[in-house]
């Protein structure tokens, strides 16, 4: 089963990588990787979305960066963490997208 | 609030440390790429293959980067810094053009901002006082001399007994420059005028601050004085208790006891006005009110037409009343007449045609500089017409690429930015990669095929 880009909502990547890091704090190659591996290779994020996206969400309070060395590399990368704001966006957005999968699905149930 | 701050911040932080910056995206993305390959390694692929897997999935470093800086907002400097870089680069190389160009340019914007506020001040600011249509200036004019000249005491007194047109008039003395020691002991040189009583009055303005000089004051010569606003502004930063402080004058002290209205340009190069002391008029036959006479004619006389009252009919009262004097003090006022001036638009007085005429060519001639530097820098452009082309081709922008404006810099296409030239190779990419979806879409070769992705 595929997922076509055009079939995704705006906005939903940057749901994904707020959960990803209220995970833990990680660089944009484990955010990518833990969106693929959560979704079962279902999810791909392509990076010339993901960079922009990290970024748009740094600019906006919501995520935040440093340089350091990450648990499963001695490389010093750039690591995003969530912020306070980021949290309290992260469960604004997700009842929000729980909401609209509930209706979604109500649609569609009608028989 | 903060959000925008913070945003300022990040942003200002991009553009202050550019190359710190670029370093950081560089290491960032190659350190994507590192642990894109080695995946592909674990996946089984040649460590050759595994990179270029990771490169072509991580869609042109460049292009990533260009899209991280149209993210950042900074990509319009980044081009304006770019084109500047280049700009100076082409003046530097050709600096006979540069100075011929310069100069010229140089030449008309000076003459035409000299000529402008020129104009503006003369011609174009209104002035700042009520009704100002009904205010003249009173000249003395004499068959000896074109000049126009003052008027005596004992004239003024005359005139304002025998004119009909006028319903105020004033004496005023423009500003000489006087030593002074202003407030806070210090020594300083300003202009001090004079003005008879009543001299507001005639402008229909008054006092910024504080009151104007009464009756008694003018008559004993009381030491009162008034200061500009100008003065009051610059000199005592519009202090609000300046009315308790003293100016000295000639070693006697004088009391600040108002503020002349802003704008008022009269007296001229006034910093700060004495009551001028206005005599009773002496006996009939007195000739010597202020000690002089009738010849000693220092006073200016600014008045305010009567309601309905023309210049022309102001002009035979005033002819009328000259011919009195002429008659009566023949040995002062032979020859003598009189002269009414509006006082809007005296300043260019007689010159006013000739001023507009000047500002006309002075515009012109800026004109025709701009013609000639165009003129200088098409022809320059003709002879870059193959280096334009090669760049058109190659994808710069067209109105940079053209001859004449800014050209676009050679360094566009070294730092790869998204020109023509860098859409055709990711289209060629794109034609490579499996979802023809018009998106840039990752193909992992190795894994299933998977036409997924997120936006």
């Amino acid at each position: 089963m595929g997922v076509s880009e055009s079939d995704f909502l705006p906005g939903t990547l940057d749901l994904l990588i707020l959960k990803t890091l209220a995970m833990g704090e990680s660089h944009g190659w484990g955010v990518s990787r833990r969106i693929r591996n959560l979704s079962r290779d279902i999810l791909d994020v392509n990076q010339g979305s993901l960079y922009p996206a990290l970024h748009r969400l740094e600019q906006r309070g919501l995520i935040e960066s440093h340089w350091g060395t990450p648990p499963d590399n001695n490389r010093r990368v750039k690591l995003y963490r969530l912020t306070d704001d980021g949290a309290k966006a992260l469960a604004r957005e997700r009842a929000s997208w729980e909401g609209f999968v509930q209706a979604v699905a109500r649609i569609l149930d009608t028989v | 609030m903060t959000w925008f701050r913070k945003n300022l911040h990040l942003r200002l932080d991009a553009l202050l440390h550019r190359g710190r910056y670029e370093r950081e995206l560089s290491a960032e993305f190659a350190f994507h790429i590192e642990q894109e390959a080695l995946e592909n390694e674990r996946k089984g692929m040649a460590p050759v293959e595994a990179r270029r897997a990771a490169l072509i999935a991580f869609g042109g470093v460049e292009y990533q980067k260009e899209r991280f800086r149209d993210q950042r907002g900074i990509r319009w400097l980044d081009d304006l810094a770019q084109d500047l870089g280049h700009a100076v680069r082409s003046l530097r190389r050709s600096p006979h053009v540069t100075l011929v160009v310069s100069l010229t340019l140089a030449l008309g914007v000076g003459m035409n901002s000299a000529m402008f506020s020129v104009v503006d001040y003369v011609l174009l600011r209104p002035p700042p006082y009520p009704n100002a249509d009904g205010l003249v200036l009173l000249f003395g004019t004499s068959s000896a001399t074109s000049d126009r000249l003052g008027t005596s005491w004992e004239d003024f007194w005359d005139l304002r007994e025998g004119l009909e047109s006028f319903e105020r008039m004033a004496v005023f003395v423009t500003g000489s420059e006087t030593p002074v020691i202003v407030p806070g002991g210090r020594p300083a040189i300003l202009g001090e005028g004079t003005v008879g009583y009543g001299f507001l009055g005639v402008f229909g303005l008054r006092p910024a601050l504080g009151r104007e000089f009464t009756r008694d004051e003018h008559l004993d010569e009381a030491p009162v004085i008034m200061i500009s606003y100008r003065l009051w502004q610059k000199r005592f930063g519009a202090d609000p208790n300046i009315l308790t402080k003293e100016i000295e004058v000639g070693g006697q002290r004088r009391r600040i006891v108002g503020v002349l209205p802003e704008g008022l340009e009269y007296p001229q190069d006034a910093d700060f006005v004495a009551p001028e002391r206005e005599a009773p008029p002496g006996p009939a036959g007195e000739e010597e009110a202020d000690g002089f006479g009738r010849a000693w004619r220092p006073h200016l006389v600014v008045a305010r037409l009567g309601n309905g009252v023309t210049l022309e009919a102001a002009h035979a009262d005033l002819q009328r009343v000259a011919a009195t004097l002429r008659r009566e003090h023949p040995a002062t006022n032979q020859g003598h007449d009189l002269l009414a001036v509006p006082l809007v638009g005296d300043a260019a007085g007689p010159y006013r045609s000739a001023l507009l005429a000047l500002w006309g060519a002075v515009a012109l001639i800026l004109l025709i500089a701009c013609v000639s530097v165009a003129n200088l820098l098409f022809s320059r452009g003709m002879r870059r017409r193959k280096e334009v082309a090669i760049r058109l081709t190659l994808g710069g922008r067209f109105w940079m690429a053209g001859p004449g404006v800014i050209p676009r810099p050679d360094t566009h296409l070294a730092s790869g930015s998204r020109s023509r030239f860098d859409r055709l190779a990711r289209r060629g990419r794109h034609e490579c990669s499996d979802a023809n979806r018009g998106f840039p879409v990752r193909s992992r070769t190795g894994a299933p095929e998977r036409p997924g992705g997120l936006r």
